[in-house]
């Protein structure tokens, strides 16, 4: 390659180690800071190590890879931006986790943040085994159970032969919960007959711990929603998580009601949707900016409703 | 360069060349360093910057003056006669221009941003830099860059195939 061999003037590279990495910061993509580290072996240096990366993935949106589902995953495809990303993903990763012990049984409970949650039901007991992977790099750790007393204190409330009724999922980490790389956060909730429980493993503890706790009757619901919602399996409300706080709607039972469970103070409460015509088909619940909610909603709407917190009014977009 | 005008503290600042540069106080304070040792009362009336020479702080200077919040001799904000839209408008023109330099000024300007703290102009010096790796191949990211190619060619490989995906 001649013209990188040629002697040129003032090489970028000799500027100092952490003007290089502001630079490098600056980019605008993951698939830039790649290209970068291919030019040379002191940017490989700077681009490869883990305070540049921290620093870059909290500057930067990751991009959508794909969808993880039961039955494997399915990388973005052509046109997308991230089809190329998404395509070496698929061939480096081992999403069969083959890398897990007796890996079959395995099902996959959620992903987030380059986790996946997975959980075997092999076990008579209510709260089944339960591992977080990194199907990148084929690690893994399997969770303790959750001790006696915090899994009797739900399970004589779950109904009989109905033990799925708890549901566990990843829960995104604060920014100074990010430090440690491998850390992760598990929420396993319980869905009783009066009451909701949460409890949380953190990896940095190692421990289940019981996090937060509520009946129905005190969620302020209105006497449909409180005989209906206790009968509701969890598998039928679908999961959204927006500026520290996961949502569950009730759409499906034409209810509209959010369960909301705030991760930072550990409390479930209830809000509601604005009012329209919901369709049962679901609603999508994302973080629209600036602290805002925004709502996509299923046909026949088609439009995106933006909740602003400050004034608690929604607003209505149509697309 | 700044005008000396009635009642606009004036600052002295010298390059390790022995160039002196005078300037508003309000204009040497976009840099945050500067702005500190004032601050901190530990600035005299001249200032020397060390590691920047005359060239480069003739530059800065430059910039820092057209960035400095501007105000009329009656001490209203320029930008209450001039919608700010067209305000930043007519600044992003003249830091396009501005940052028309040759690269080793434009490196230097880096070094001198960041040990002068000017965001702004680290901002827009990092930014001129990072274009260049954005659109181009791996040929053209080094030549831009006058980065040398100092891989072991079975290493380059490796790279190159592990990487693959953020070339297409």
């Amino acid at each position: 390659m001649a013209i990188s061999k040629r002697k040129t003037a003032s090489p970028l590279t000799d500027l100092p180690d952490h003007l290089l990495t502001e630079i490098l910061l600056r980019l605008p993509v993951p698939a830039d800071l790649a290209r970068a580290s291919a030019t040379c072996v002191s940017f490989r240096r700077l681009a490869t190590e883990r305070f540049l990366l921290h620093r870059f993935r909290r500057l930067h949106e990751p991009p959508l890879l794909g969808f993880l589902e039961c039955d494997g995953f399915h990388p973005a495809l052509p046109p997308h931006a991230s089809a190329p990303a998404a395509r070496a993903l698929a061939l480096a990763a081992d999403f069969s986790f083959s890398f897990l012990p007796s890996h079959c049984r395995w099902t996959v409970q959620d992903c987030r943040d380059g986790r996946v949650l997975l959980n075997r039901g092999s076990q008579p007991s209510v709260f089944q085994e339960l591992a977080v992977c990194d199907p990148l790099h084929r690690r893994y750790i399997l969770l303790p159970p959750v001790p006696d007393d915090l899994a009797h204190s739900v399970e004589h409330l779950l109904p009989k032969y109905n033990r799925s009724r708890c549901k566990p999922f990843l829960v995104p980490l604060r920014e100074e919960e990010t430090a440690e790389e491998t850390a992760f956060k598990v929420i396993w909730m319980a869905h009783c007959k009066t009451k909701l429980s949460a409890f949380v493993f953190s990896s940095s503890t190692g421990i289940w711990q019981a996090a937060a706790s509520k009946s129905w009757n005190d969620l302020a619901l209105d006497i449909d929603d409180l005989v209906m919602m206790p009968q509701l399996h969890p598998s039928f409300l679908r999961r959204h998580y927006a500026y520290g706080c996961f949502y569950w709607d009730w759409v499906i039972i034409r209810s509209e009601k959010l369960l909301v469970l705030d991760i930072r103070s550990m409390e479930f409460s209830i809000a509601n949707l604005p009012p329209g015509d919901w369709s049962k088909k679901g609603v999508a619940i994302v973080e629209a900016g600036e602290g805002r909610l925004g709502i996509f909603a299923a046909m026949p709407l088609h439009e995106i409703k933006v909740r602003v917190p400050s004034s608690g009014r929604w607003t209505r977009q149509s697309h | 360069m700044a005008t000396r005008e009635a009642g606009k503290k004036m600052i002295m600042l010298k390059s390790p060349d022995g160039m002196e540069f005078e300037v508003e106080e309000a204009v040497a304070m976009e840099s945050q360093t500067i702005r500190k040792m004032i601050e901190d009362d530990c600035a005299d009336t001249a200032i020397l910057i060390p590691n920047i020479n005359s060239k480069i702080l003739s530059r800065v200077i430059e910039y820092c003056n057209k960035h400095v919040p501007t105000t009329g001799a009656t001490g209203a904000a320029a930008s209450d006669t001039v919608a700010p839209a067209a305000l930043a408008e007519d600044l992003k023109i003249w830091d396009a221009e501005f940052i028309k330099v040759n690269r080793a000024t434009r490196f230097n300007l880096i070094q001198a941003a960041s040990y002068l703290n000017i965001k702004g102009l680290l901002d827009l010096t990092s930014q001129t830099t990072i274009d260049t790796i954005s659109d181009n191949s791996l040929e053209e990211i080094r030549s831009f860059l006058s980065t040398k190619n100092d891989y072991l060619p079975e290493e380059e490989q490796t790279i190159r195939r592990e990487n693959q995906w953020a070339f297409q």
